[in-house]
């Protein structure tokens, strides 16, 4: 993809628990702030796509924001889901109809671990009566194996912690904005071995959004357009070892993450070691770490010592999750994504304040992952 | 379709451990404080397939990768006429 779409304006709804405003509203409150870092009007937005969970219909957003009448389409791919609206936000622009657009997700979870009716993903029911129907169990299944095939230690996974929650404690939208220590990460509750409670994220409550434009159009509204140069979703292939499998076949092939990836830096013509700032799916600390090699920034194992190296730091030379990813964000599944564009486009136009990748940063990444086995990529650069 | 029979043993292809109460429904067995830990893993059967599973064992010291797995059946819940109702998992081979 040449530099065809450009991204002029981002907002943020702050992620945490907010008794009493509603997913729509904090929809809204998103869509406000985009357009006012554009410079733009609602009633110049010419489409939309919005993204949700617990929000049926995301579109409703028009009865606070002004009804113009403007095509505005809702998708839900599980932890995807700001991906596909992403996707086909910048594709819309591309098809030439329409120069100004926005996507948007919210969303506004109960505390605790997600469920559903296991029929609903094409599973058994009996998989979720002996209570094998749940995300965590997978993430815990993929990393503890990792670890075992290429040396990688549960000390890893707690310092990975430590720096989301660090870093969430410089993010004035974080969920999360008290640094744990290593210690205290381990300490806390065996969910699913080797994982910890604070190893995970928690769902809870957001809203994201991202106006997009035609890029030749970019300089009338912003001198700091940062343009999308890829944006892909896969779903999983036959083989790949992914959330809410009963079986798998003996031979293995790789997960939908890394099919993401690798489409992205061929659409992009970027490759891994061009890129200054990350955003990894990091649902646990365990994800982050296996992200990492499959979205092409390391070789499995490497992990180790990257991370007592301090490489995924802020100052270091893989920054990773710099506004502390979900583990500090949690998710609110349909703007968890745009959240990770929102934090990108901060740091390429280098007003990330105390969270700024240093050395002007000039392309970011951004990756998600979720049940029942489908991800999505961004590219990005100034 | 045809039945076709799977070794009744296999190995360990990885695992993990359940130790809080998965969300009700769809989890039918014991929850809240009757809830007891449980294993999870893929045991690989032959060169045919992987099977996810419940594990009889939910200690991690006494879990590891390619440890020979045999099935067995454990007892789930209770149906509501009182009955148990039980369900396949692989235990470890002694």
């Amino acid at each position: 993809m040449s530099a065809d779409v450009a991204i002029i304006g981002v907002g943020l709804h702050p992620f945490g628990r907010f008794p009493g405003v509603s997913g729509i509203e904090m929809g809204a409150v998103a869509i406000r702030r985009a357009l006012a870092d554009a410079g733009v009007e609602w009633r110049d937005i010419q489409f939309a796509f919005g993204g949700s969970y617990e929000v049926d219909n995301p579109d409703a957003v028009v009865a606070l924001m002004g009804l113009t009448g403007i095509p505005f389409t809702d998708v839900y791919n599980g932890c995807a889901t700001a991906a596909s609206a992403l996707t086909l936000a910048a594709q819309t622009i591309r098809l030439g109809e329409c120069d100004l657009g926005i996507a948007v997700g919210m969303d506004k979870h109960l505390p605790g671990a997600f469920s559903a009716d296991p029929a609903l993903y094409a599973c058994p029911s009996w998989y979720g009566e002996q209570g094998q129907f749940t995300t965590t169990k997978f993430f815990g299944m993929k990393i503890n194996k990792y670890m075992q095939d290429h040396g990688v230690s549960q000390a890893t996974l707690a310092k990975v912690a430590a720096k989301n929650y660090r870093n969430g404690s410089l993010n004035e939208n974080a969920f999360r904005r008290k640094p744990l220590s290593e210690e205290e990460i381990l300490a806390s509750p065996l969910l699913n071995y080797p994982l910890t409670q604070y190893m995970f994220c928690s769902p809870d409550e957001g809203a994201a959004a991202v106006v997009l434009c035609k890029a030749e159009d970019a300089r009338r509204y912003t001198d700091t357009p940062i343009y999308l140069r890829a944006s892909t979703v896969r779903t999983r292939r036959l083989g790949a070892f992914e959330v809410h499998s009963p079986w798998l076949p003996i031979e293995q092939t790789a997960g939908p993450t890394v099919d993401a990836s690798r489409a992205a830096y061929e659409m992009a013509g970027i490759g891994p070691d061009d890129v200054d700032v990350i955003q990894l799916q990091d649902t646990d600390a365990g994800a982050e770490v296996i992200h990492l090699a499959e979205n092409g920034f390391c070789a499995d194992g490497e992990q180790e010592k990257l991370v007592a190296d301090g490489a995924l730091e802020i100052g270091g030379a893989l920054p990773v999750n710099t506004d502390g990813g979900l583990i500090a964000n949690g998710e609110p599944i349909g703007a968890s994504g745009l959240r990770q564009v929102h934090e990108v486009v901060r740091q390429l136009r280098w007003e990330a304040g105390e969270r700024q990748v240093p050395g002007s940063p000039k392309v970011g990444y951004t990756q998600l992952y979720g049940a029942p086995g489908t991800a999505g990529v961004s590219i990005l650069s100034r | 379709m045809a039945d076709h029979l799977l070794p009744r043993r296999g190995r360990l292809w990885a695992w993990t451990t359940q130790n809080f109460p998965p969300p009700s429904p769809p989890y039918a067995g014991p929850t809240g404080k009757d809830f007891v830990p449980f294993g999870v893993g893929y045991v690989e059967l032959g060169d045919e397939v992987r099977v996810e599973t419940r594990l009889t064992e939910a200690n991690p010291d006494a879990l590891s990768t390619g440890m020979e797995m045999a099935l067995t059946l454990i007892p789930l819940r209770a149906d509501e006429d009182g009955n148990e109702v039980v369900t396949f998992a692989f235990e470890p081979v002694a």
